[in-house]
């Protein structure tokens, strides 16, 4: 009974096919890294921007996420030494993925005007 | 901490339990990353984010699945239940158990148990698991590890707090510690035959997992 309900939670959770806080912040990388999306220089450059430190491990989560949402595409690179001999993934922004990230630009954008508390960054 | 080598035990942790479909692909980042900066206590926060977040992330995508694999998980460790009765009934013939009076959940526990053999209480519970982990990977092609690993979660999520309960009960019902000890063993048992069963243990998890997404 308990896992039912936990188990449908999730699911009413997931039906949502709108960015996560987490998962804009790696599209919006994806984006600003182009031909050279992968693991390490996606979470090097959320950490760059952030100041906080970012497990791989939720980066490849979210773009699990992005890629079954259609929002992202990969595709496996050449093996090298330095990796132990395994491929990188490289990931890719669709149009699909595009275009939601401009509607929550908007949607942020206008979430954002008109608040006093947080102009001239200070709350 | 400092070194050349990434620190074995995580790596091999992350290897065998790492149920993210890009696991090779993780392990080859935090490679990459431990050249540059290396640190231990680094790679073990990565290691325990990647195995936790694989994870989490196989459960929400597949809840149905799962929900599943813990159904088929649990059915067959109540299958454990008719075999202790047949053993109790053929070769114990409940004659011992005549006469015991079942003040609280540990004497009951407590004084059933004890009357059973070593060999029986660890091989019958450990058999019953492997069994299950098994099937619940048979069954689970498509992600077996997430489902073994979600299956083990729900048995640890069960199997500790009987821990307790019997930890306790070895002080408020001394007479009865031999049973309380072999309950503790019979259920401890229970989660690496899970794991075992389900191949966690078995085989190159790079050559299953490279041969299952080529599939």
């Amino acid at each position: 009974m308990f896992y039912c309900y936990l188990f449908a939670m999730l699911e009413e959770m997931s039906k949502r096919d709108q960015l996560g806080n987490f998962e804009l912040m790696v599209v919006l990388v994806l984006i600003r890294l182009r031909e050279n999306a992968y693991g390490v220089p996606i979470s090097d450059e959320l950490e760059k921007r952030t100041g906080r430190e970012v497990a791989i491990g939720s980066v490849y989560a979210a773009l699990e996420r992005l890629e079954d949402k259609g929002f992202v595409t990969s595709e496996l690179g050449e093996p090298t030494s330095e990796r132990g001999g395994r491929a990188k993934k490289y990931f890719r922004v669709t149009a699909r993925g595009l275009k939601e990230v401009r509607e929550t630009q908007r949607s942020l954008v206008n979430l954002w005007q008109g608040l006093p508390e947080l102009q001239g960054g200070r709350i | 901490m400092r070194s050349d080598q990434p620190p074995r035990i995580a790596k091999w942790l992350l290897l065998h339990f790492g149920s993210s479909p890009n696991n090779q692909s993780i392990l080859g980042d935090l490679d990459e990353r431990y050249r540059e900066a290396p640190s231990h206590l680094w790679y073990w926060r990565q290691t325990v984010y990647a195995l936790t977040a694989g994870l989490w992330s196989q459960v929400r995508t597949q809840k149905w699945l799962t929900l599943r694999a813990l159904a088929l998980g649990w059915i067959c460790s109540f299958l454990m239940w008719p075999l202790i009765e047949a053993y109790v009934f053929l070769f114990l013939k409940d004659e011992r158990f005549s006469g015991y009076n079942p003040r609280n959940l540990w004497t009951l526990a407590g004084s059933v148990i004890q009357y059973y053999d070593w060999w029986f209480v660890l091989i019958a519970p450990f058999a019953v698991s492997v069994l299950g982990g098994w099937l619940v990977a048979r069954t689970h092609r498509r992600s077996e590890r997430a489902m073994v690993l979600a299956f083990f979660a729900a048995r640890c999520a069960v199997v500790l707090p009987l821990v307790c309960f019997l930890l306790v009960g070895m002080f408020v019902e001394r007479q009865y510690l031999p049973g309380f000890i072999k309950l503790v063993f019979g259920n401890a048992v229970t989660l690496p035959g899970i794991l075992l069963g389900g191949g966690m243990f078995s085989g190159s998890p790079e050559v299953r997992s490279s041969g299952r997404s080529a599939s």
